[in-house]
């Protein structure tokens, strides 16, 4: 392999990787602030009266009394879990979005990156078997 | 490079769908009013003091002592017409047999004008109190309608039902809350 | 009159059907006991009458709907006297019944175009057999039209004077002329692929005309369901009033399904066609396809997920699930007994090619749509086994697609410069390198301007490259068009141009997604009458407040004036005969850089509301109106429309072919190959 030819490529990933950590926004300053804490609970909650739409999506009155509550619970400092079970101790565990976690809900995850592990190491495999052949 | 046979694979997938299958066809699907394992059973109704569409202050559920239904509804809400014969035939078998049950409605995501005006057509003679904020709603956890809630005696959340309900059915279940009592 | 009519069709087609399945077997038997078959005894003659009972079902029960007859139970619960003419048209898929009465005019058409394409060939063994495979699907689908899935069934004693009208939601927007017959038919087509894989696999002779003309169905059917599934959601962000086009409803899934294993398919058979790999596991891909559109009819109308575009009935789901179960069954059972008979004679050398690419797409695709299946089945599940019912909603299937959408995005760029059998590194660095080039620098602009987000930048970036890839390979087509002194045009039709048009949709669709999913603004805002806001860099002005009557709908409108410039109206709308549906109509003001999509959330008035306000307080005569901005969200559809134009492109034979005489005749020469 010519040496030359390889500086191409590595100057464009060294390129693409700086900017992509600066783009990561890992050097930015960490700005959790209440609001951006609000907007993420409300991606996670179902509308109590829709299915398949959080309340931020809906405009249900159902949807903007629990968004209500979120905003006031954030301010009054309780945490994302401590919400949430709030809501589920209420409407059920079918008010998130997703399972709640802890049980079931790693099946949900587990197969999808078993079948991705499985295809990365079945392809390894083929690659390493046929570079071995040839 | 050795070929595998076609048949191991196939046969592999035959038995998975089959078992797919069977799982799909014993699911139970979901018709009428159902009982559900609320989180909220056994744990104190939360209180309420608000308006009837009448006008009279009252508190929801009610003073403890006896047994409340709670009947989430709106005039948008087709099984709701489909209860509301029912509701009223509950009311009148309440009314006729002097229980201490009390049956109330609640106005859920829907404006007062119509609540009422879908009160008269189905002549139910309960109270029906107004909800606003959807703060009932909202502590009674309710997700949808028709939705009923059982509160007992106690206080205590006793039952809740997803669905369009039956008398009978109510009848059942308000007395199994009662019985709690004793 | 028109519930009798209606029914003699549907009985005619189930007769006609049921016979043609009978009739077609008996041929089969015939032509392989080598005897000669009287053309009365051609069981594809019976096609014309199964068409015949369709047209007279589907005649009669869009004459009831035109005419508002109401002693049809159907249309009385999906149409009204006012009801205009185009949804009372379209009134026929607003339910259960009458989708399936859609479903089967639309199977009983491609059936008919089998028959006539093919006419040449009627006695061939694949053909026949996938003849009989299609009259059997008819067969089942208008059992269902006779039995449990009845669209003419009578009110009894004296029709009402009025019905309930569509669906507020399906009377919106006239897309819903549009959408809904284009997924069915692309559904519907990919009965096609599956007929004649079964025809190659019953009789047991792998034939490469047979599977040419497979891989074309496949490909028309994959681009109509693609328009269709982007026009669902075009309607859907038109109507439903969110602001988004996909919500990872069960029944968006159920067809994303077949889509997914359909888009897999059209690659994999590419392998087929250029280098004979693959020929067992396209046709799993193709039985699979036609399985997962059953496996969706079932999901969503039987009732087992409830959704909000589900409508349940009873009976229907067992039956379902059976058919469903009979197709499976029945076909791996053929794959395992003439699979190993009907295997390709070559595998693939090397993994680093673009062979290897083309399997790397199928295991992505095929493996998400197994996720995607997973995720919509597993609230059964969990119920099933703790007695609780749980969501599995877009966090969790946003979280899946990603990766798997960036990869394939991945393979989308360079597959297309690798090349066959061999990929050597360089070629497709020196391929690559330019449009490599160009979509770092745009990441490097796009940070510096303050995007964050690796998922975003990473996207755009491969974006690029996918796009000079299509680009260059397109150029090259031209380029040789005008080589041959052809027309241009010609550069732009067969496989390699068709798909790398379609990649271009795919890319300026993906471009659409990520920046109206990245840089959207949504905000709610109180606006008093005349009052201006501004919102993620565009300006909004509520003018005044109009309520607009007449005999379909009668709405209270907002007016807005966006930007200084247009006027857009959004309202809340109530449709007669459905009062008890209140909808919310939004506005969208929609330009190629992005929309401003307006809805009226809330009306401050006197009268009480139960349920929340959105503002407490707010004063009579004030509004709450959402704003929402959506950055390039126009492309979505441009890419998806250009996708679908992309994979008819593919069909079109390729310039330089196309004087040759099409495929199917190839089929005997195949048969004296085999005979030597």
């Amino acid at each position: 392999m010519n040496a030359r030819r390889l500086i191409g490529p590595i100057a464009l990933a060294i390129v693409l990787f700086v900017a992509l950590l600066v783009g990561s926004g890992a050097f930015d300053a960490p700005a959790p602030a209440a609001a951006t804490r609000v907007a993420s609970l409300e991606r996670l909650v179902r509308c109590p009266s829709c299915e398949d739409l959080s309340v931020a999506q809906s405009i249900s009155n159902s949807s903007i009394a629990v968004r209500h509550e979120i905003t006031r619970s954030v301010a009054a400092g309780e945490s994302d879990s401590q919400i949430l079970d709030t809501l589920v101790a209420r409407f059920g565990p079918s008010i998130l979005l997703e399972p709640p976690p802890g049980g079931l809900d790693t099946l949900l995850w587990a197969v999808p990156l078993a079948l991705g592990a499985g295809a990365l190491v079945v392809g390894a495999a083929v690659v390493v078997r046929r570079r071995a052949t040839t | 490079m050795r070929r595998h046979s076609v048949r191991a694979p196939a046969i592999a997938a035959l038995v998975l769908f089959a078992a797919f299958a069977v799982f799909l066809f014993t699911r139970p699907v979901a018709q009428g009013a159902t009982s559900v394992a609320s989180p909220l059973i056994g744990t104190t109704g939360q209180r309420f003091s608000t308006a009837t569409l009448l006008g009279h202050q009252i508190v929801v559920p009610g003073s403890k002592g006896h047994v409340v239904v709670l009947s989430f509804f709106a005039s948008w809400c087709g099984p709701c017409k489909t209860e509301a014969p029912e509701l009223a035939t509950f009311q009148w078998h309440l009314h006729t047999t002097h229980s201490t049950t009390a049956l109330l409605g609640v106005v859920y995501n829907d404006s007062n004008a119509s609540a009422a005006s879908f009160a008269r057509t189905y002549g139910l003679s309960y109270p029906v109190v107004a909800d606003p904020g959807g703060l009932i709603a909202n502590a009674y956890g309710v997700t949808g309608l028709p939705r009923t809630v059982v509160v007992d005696a106690h206080g205590r959340i006793a039952a809740v039902l997803v669905g369009a309900v039956t008398s009978s059915q109510l009848t059942a279940v308000t007395d199994a809350a009662a019985r709690q009592r004793a | 009159m028109p519930a009798t009519l209606g029914t003699l069709g549907v009985m005619i087609a189930l007769v006609a059907a049921v016979l043609g399945l009978v009739v077609q077997l008996a041929e089969l038997r015939l032509r392989s006991a080598g005897m000669a078959v009287p053309a009365w005894l051609e069981g594809r003659r019976l096609v014309l009458l199964v068409g015949a009972g369709a047209l007279l079902a589907v005649g009669s029960m869009e004459y009831a709907l035109v005419t508002h007859d109401f002693a049809l139970a159907y249309v009385a619960d999906n149409n009204a006297t006012v009801t205009p003419l185009l949804y009372s048209i379209t009134g026929m898929w607003s339910a259960l019944e009458g989708s399936i009465l859609l479903w089967a005019l639309l199977l009983t058409g491609a059936t008919g175009a089998v028959v006539v394409i093919y006419r040449r060939h009627h006695a061939d063994a694949v053909l026949g057999w996938a003849t009989a495979v299609l009259f059997g699907v008819e067969a089942f689908f208008f059992a269902l039209l006779a039995g449990p899935a009845n669209p003419f069934v009578t009110t009894g004693g004296t029709a009402p004077t009025q019905g309930q009208g569509p669906n507020a939601l399906l009377q919106n927007n006239p897309l819903v002329a549009i959408h809904p017959p284009l997924i069915y038919s692309g559904l519907v087509l990919f009965s096609v692929p599956f007929a004649l894989t079964i025809g190659i696999l019953c009789a047991g002779r792998f034939d490469d005309a047979w599977r040419a003309a497979t891989r074309r169905w496949a490909v028309v059917a994959w681009s109509v369901l693609t328009v269709g599934i982007v026009l669902g959601a075009w309607w859907s962000y038109q109507v439903l009033g969110w602001g988004g086009f996909w919500g990872w409803d069960p029944v968006e899934n159920a067809v994303l399904l077949p889509w997914l294993v359909g888009t897999a398919y059209v690659h994999s058979v590419v392998l087929e066609e250029r280098r004979g790999l693959l020929r067992v596991w396209n046709m799993v891909l193709a039985i699979a396809v036609f399985a997962l559109t059953i496996l969706a009819t079932y999901l969503t109308r039987s009732g087992v997920l409830q959704s909000v575009h589900a409508f349940s009935s009873s009976s229907l789901g067992s039956l379902l699930l059976g058919f469903l179960a009979l197709v499976v069954l029945g076909s791996l059972g053929l794959l395992a007994w003439r699979g190993d008979r009907l295997r390709s004679p070559v595998g693939i050398d090397d993994p680093l090619s673009r062979e290897g690419a083309f399997v790397a797409n199928n295991v992505l695709l095929v493996g998400f749509a197994a996720i995607v299946l997973l995720g919509t089945v597993f609230p059964l599940a969990y119920d099933a086994a703790r007695h609780q019912t749980v969501t599995v909603g877009p966090p969790y299937f946003d979280t899946v697609a990603v990766p798997v959408a960036l990869c394939v995005l991945f393979l989308m760029a360079i597959a297309p410069v690798l090349g066959w059998r061999h990929a050597d590194g360089w070629t497709v660095w020196r391929r690559l390198r330019a449009s490599a080039w160009v979509a770092t620098a745009l990441v490097v602009v796009l940070v510096a301007l303050g995007v964050r987000g690796v998922g975003t930048l990473v996207a755009y970036a491969l974006a690029v490259v996918a796009a000079g890839t299509a680009l260059q390979a397109l150029w090259g087509q031209l380029r040789a068009a005008a080589a041959r002194a052809e027309p241009w045009w010609h550069g732009l039709t067969g496989r390699t141009s068709g798909g790398m048009v379609a990649h271009l949709g795919v890319v300026l669709a993906t471009v659409g997604i990520v920046s109206s999913v990245s840089f959207a603004t949504r905000a709610e805002v109180v606006l008093a009458p005349g009052q201006v806001r501004s919102v993620g860099g565009h300006t909004v002005q509520y003018l005044a407040i109009r309520e607009v009557s007449g005999p379909v709908r009668t709405a209270t409108e907002i007016v807005v004036r966006v930007d200084g410039r247009g006027l857009f109206y959004p309202a809340i709308t109530e449709f007669t005969g459905r009062s008890d549906q209140l909808v919310g109509t939004p506005a969208i003001d929609s330009g190629a850089l992005g929309d401003v999509y307006l809805t009226f959330d809330a009306l401050g008035q006197r009268s009480g509301v139960s349920g929340s306000q959105l503002a407490p307080g707010l004063k009579p005569g004030w509004v709450v109106l959402g704003v929402t901005v959506e950055p390039l969200l126009a492309w979505l559809w441009a890419g998806g429309i250009l996708a679908g134009i992309g994979g008819l492109l593919a069909v079109v034979p390729a310039a330089r072919r196309r004087r040759r005489v099409p495929v199917p005749v190839a089929v005997d020469a195949v048969r004296e190959l085999e005979a030597v």
